[in-house]
């Protein structure tokens, strides 16, 4: 799965779908996730460690942290375009101009 | 003395609007169309108004924003904001700038309610608490505190060019509380208010409750946030 996952994220960067930025995060999950995979054992030893019995819910724990904390921050980015493209919509209408009234007819007679 | 109409998708009646605007008060009547996809924008400069076009959708708020930056780098002296659907007359814009000179207010907002304006009950209540919640902040007495129909002092016009808040519906009450910290002083005018006479209400209930909830959210944090930074506008524009 996480191999499959690192592959599918360098695609997306191949096709410039998703920025290097982005795909560092991910491409960094994805090592996690073969390292995890690889070494099953040593997720149980650090779960006793720290005092969670089942080491697939120290998995489970720590990714549902993990990907709210991923959503804030994609929330937080998302706020900040909007109001990049919020200026630059205004300041296009201002650089455009404004259009001056069609002579009404009606209005002289 | 400027009126700034903001319009989106209003075809129907923005003509109309613009026709009586102008037919009471000499002054220059302002269309910002804010990315309607219909005719609203041709229909407004042929009833003689001037018009700006947002590309596409950015709500009332941003539409009004792009409104005073224009009337701030046209210098006007006052500035009334009446909405494209009919709903307010015409002939009520002079008393609200009247009250702008009379008392040397900045602000002056035309209250649907002392006209004998009747609303849903959900709605009455939240206008209710919204009403008691902002008079309360600012310590002068609004009964109607999402009015769209309201008059500016240019003082006004400046604090709003650059910072008017853009969220959708919660424009209005964000605005006096910006104005109030500004130092702004903002007074109630009574009017009366028409049906609409066409297009539909801006929002449905669900969206108004969202909107309320965060309002009231804004209305908790306002005291302890950041005030927003100056953005980046009028560098490049000299209309």
């Amino acid at each position: 799965m996480s191999l499959l996952q690192f592959i599918v994220v360098l695609e997306f960067v191949r096709r410039r779908k998703l920025l290097e930025s982005f795909a560092l995060l991910w491409l960094f999950v994805g090592v996690a996730g073969v390292v995890v995979a690889v070494f099953r054992s040593s997720v149980d030893s650090v779960a006793r460690f720290v005092g969670i019995t089942a080491g697939a819910n120290l998995f489970l724990g720590v990714g549902l942290i993990f990907l709210l904390f991923v959503c804030v921050g994609l929330s937080v980015v998302v706020s900040r375009l909007e109001e990049r493209v919020e200026i630059l919509a205004e300041e296009l209408t201002a650089v455009r101009g404004v259009a001056p009234p069609i002579s009404d007819t009606a209005d002289v007679s | 003395m400027l009126v700034i109409i903001p319009a989106y998708n209003e075809e129907a009646t923005v003509a109309d609007v613009v026709r009586s605007v102008r037919s009471q008060l000499d002054g220059d009547v302002l269309v910002v169309d804010d990315g309607s996809q219909d005719q609203t924008s041709q229909r407004a400069r042929e009833a003689g108004a001037m018009v700006l076009n947002h590309p596409f959708n950015l709500g009332v708020g941003a539409a009004l924003r792009t409104g005073f930056r224009f009337a701030r780098t046209t210098r006007y002296k006052a500035v009334a904001q009446v909405d494209a659907d009919g709903q307010h007359d015409a002939a009520d814009v002079s008393v609200l700038l009247e009250r702008l000179s009379s008392e040397g207010a900045d602000i002056v907002i035309g209250s649907r309610f002392a006209g004998g304006y009747e609303v849903g009950l959900v709605r009455r209540f939240t206008m209710r608490v919204l009403s008691r919640t902002v008079s309360r902040r600012l310590g002068v007495k609004v009964t109607d505190t999402t009015s769209g129909f309201r008059a500016f002092s240019d003082r006004a016009v400046e604090v709003f060019a650059t910072g008017y808040p853009t969220a959708y519906l919660s424009d209005t009450v964000e605005a006096l509380i910006l104005a109030d910290s500004h130092g702004l002083k903002i007074v109630e005018q009574a009017v009366q208010m028409h049906e609409r006479q066409g297009g539909r209400p801006s929002s449905g209930s669900f969206k108004s409750a969202l909107y309320f909830v965060r309002l009231t959210l804004v209305l908790m944090l306002h005291r302890f946030r950041r005030p927003r930074k100056q953005r980046g506008f009028g560098h490049l524009v000299s209309n």
